[in-house]
């Protein structure tokens, strides 16, 4: 006899659990970047390969787990909350870790480092990207609280606080962003206009990754006030 | 009058075993359905769950059971056709016990999520209409328990809701979930001891012989009183067996803390719902039985009113034990090991609800389906967003099968009918 049953074969699997995860590895992906900064500024291109190799691993993983997440969203699930939106919230989820790798390809393609001077603000930024990025990994945790909490009042107060938090850093980049452009203008006549042009390229690509890591956080706010 | 006084006993000796049969694939398989939950959330182990279900079962096929039983024995086909051939009764009865059991087979070796109620009572309108004549089925009953089918699983769903929106609004929205839980979780356990000590009061101990007098003026206000009563009594065990929960980490409002709350308001849920599966589905097995036993035990004589042997509902009750003892053991292992998102304070909302319908409706001789009755629950309990994902397509294999089911279950009956009706003439 076919041990299923009607009644176990009623429930789906739980997407939040599968979106945390995903968020998790994004996550991971995105942290990659300061070690992989530290080594291209200190010119250290053979450790940086290591780090591209592993972004890229990481990266694929995190695919692998937007597939999954997509996959267990059947058109039939019916759920507390709305379909388009979960997928929205893990396209935005997964870009952090597709921005993550571009960002990573164009520095490494060139073997692309920024002038001595901005170090310091430049690591003060990806800092502040990763920390945007580990803000929104709470959010995911606390969207999956909500869920369990059959959206109580106190649990969207928690996502609201958090969303916030990811909005400060995300502003917090930009200010830095805005600052290092200015300070590269600075050094544009000393350096190649070709990676002067690149460099550009790369602060607007780091700073996507929080612009990304914001619009996953207003997702997940318009699934705790839906 | 000659078949059944020449083959009285053979009629007899057959309809006890494919009665036991049927039980068997009741405990087998239907069980697990109401049982599952509780093992899935964590509330009962699984030898806790077997244990609950065996005692519970028993009680509620014994109690409350009778009703049903009656339904299914001789309220779906009008006896006055049969008078003059007590036998085709006593042929379409075992045909119907028969059609059943091996409908049920062919759906679990399938996976179809097929209802025992709506096998055996499509089994034996079956045979009455073709086998006897289309007058021979009491289409107004009938009528009435399709009814029930359609309205079961909305009103559980009803129920689910309120329980779990009431749930929601008590306990979970505010800060201080874990004592507001403790404060309120015994007021759920005096619904459980209420409902179940009222249906049985009213419906279920004429069968046994009791009467019960607290010196009320009706027998509802006895009742009402003596379930009060033993609501606070259920509630004050409750009341001591939750603060024997221990509390782990640091935050005792964690949502872990409060559910091990709700886990043991789930033991009780539990039992009230395999106390309701047993009043209505045991009758799925009994009924027929019933309805021989009377035939053959009364030398002929259709619709006599003799009470229904005490061990007719026992073989029921033991048939059940049976088959959760041999298989239904692994299927509840099954389901409760796939239903994990279910937790207890969305478990019990889906029980008690499910579990309340099911002992209203055998308080009224309605044979429902418990499996039905507690998806209906559990799309209530999503109502208020407390599941996070239900799978609509499995719902509409739900609603299909119950649809397939009754002419299956028709066209098996008035086969083995008319097989029967040759070999015994």
């Amino acid at each position: 006899m076919a041990v299923g049953s009607a009644i176990s074969d009623v429930f789906g699997a739980s997407p939040f659990a599968l979106l945390e995860k995903h968020m998790l590895s994004c996550a991971s992906c995105v942290a990659q970047l300061q070690g992989y900064f530290e080594a291209a500024q200190d010119g250290n291109w053979k450790r940086a390969a290591a780090l591209q190799g592993e972004i890229s691993r990481l990266e694929d993983e995190a695919d692998q787990m937007k597939r999954d997440v997509r996959k267990n969203l059947p058109r039939g699930l019916w759920m507390s909350v709305s379909r388009a939106d979960l997928l929205e919230l893990v396209r935005m989820q997964d870009k952090m870790a597709n921005d993550t790798k571009d960002v990573v390809g164009l520095s490494f393609g060139r073997e692309l480092a920024f002038p001595k001077k901005l170090e310091k603000s430049l690591f003060k930024y990806i800092d502040s990207v990763v920390d945007s990025v580990n803000m929104m990994v709470e959010v995911i945790q606390a969207t999956r609280e909500l869920a369990r909490g059959a959206f109580g009042a106190r649990q969207t107060q928690v996502i609201m606080t958090k969303v916030a938090a990811v909005e400060k850093f995300e502003r917090k980049s930009d200010d830095i962003q805005s600052k290092l452009r200015a300070k590269l203008r600075d050094h544009e006549e000393k350096m190649s206009p070709v990676d002067a042009i690149f460099l550009y390229q790369l602060l607007t690509k780091i700073g996507e990754i929080a612009n990304s890591a914001e619009k996953a956080a207003h997702r997940a706010q318009i699934i705790a006030n839906s | 009058m000659d078949i059944i006084a020449s083959h009285g006993f053979i009629l007899l000796t057959l309809a006890c075993i494919f009665g036991l049969f049927m039980a068997w694939g009741i405990g087998a398989n239907d069980v697990a359905n109401a049982m599952g939950t509780s093992v899935g959330a964590g509330a009962l182990t699984l030898k806790q769950a077997i244990l609950v279900a065996a005692i519970f079962e028993f009680l509620g096929a014994y109690l409350a059971g009778g009703e049903v039983t009656s339904t299914i024995r001789k309220g779906i086909i009008d006896p006055v056709l049969l008078v003059d051939s007590p036998q085709l009764l006593v042929y379409g009865m075992l045909a119907s016990l028969l059609a059943a059991g091996t409908w049920l087979a062919i759906a679990s070796a399938k996976g179809w999520p097929v209802s025992t109620t709506h096998s055996i009572v499509g089994a034996i309108v079956g045979f009455a209409a073709v086998g006897i004549s289309v007058d021979a089925v009491a289409w107004g009953k009938v009528g009435t328990i399709a009814a029930s089918w359609v309205v079961s699983p909305l009103l559980s769903g009803t129920i689910a809701f309120a329980l779990f929106i009431s749930v929601k609004r008590l306990i979970l929205d505010h800060e201080d979930t874990f004592d507001r839980a403790k404060k309120y979780v015994p007021a759920y356990m005096w619904l459980v001891g209420f409902m179940i000590c009222m249906v049985t009061l009213l419906k279920g101990l004429k069968h046994i012989g009791v009467e019960l007098d607290v010196g009320m003026e009706s027998k509802f206000a006895n009742a009402m009183v003596v379930s009060v009563f033993v609501g606070l009594g259920v509630s004050a065990l409750g009341a001591i067996l939750l603060r024997r929960v221990d509390t782990s980490g640091r935050d005792i409002n964690s949502q872990e803390n409060v559910e091990k709350l709700f886990g043991v308001l789930m033991i009780f849920t539990a039992c009230a719902m395999a106390f309701a599966h047993g009043s209505n589905d045991v009758a799925n097995a009994v009924g027929p039985l019933a309805a021989v036993v009377s035939t053959v035990q009364s030398g002929g004589e259709i619709g006599s009113t003799s009470v229904l042997p005490w061990w007719v509902l026992a073989i029921g009750g033991v048939g059940i034990v049976i088959g959760l003892s041999t298989y239904g053991w692994r299927v509840i292992k099954t389901i409760g090991r796939k239903i994990t998102e279910l937790t207890p304070s969305r478990g019990f909302a889906a029980e008690l609800a499910a579990a309340t319908t099911v002992v209203l409706a055998s308080g009224t001789g309605l044979p429902i389906s418990t499996t039905h009755t507690l998806v209906g629950a559990v799309l209530g309990v999503g109502f208020a967003r407390g599941v996070e994902a239900v799978h609509l397509p499995t719902v509409g294999t739900i609603v299909t099968s119950w649809v397939v089911t009754l002419p299956a279950g028709a066209s098996l009956s008035i086969l083995f009918f008319y097989i029967l009706q040759g070999i015994f003439g």
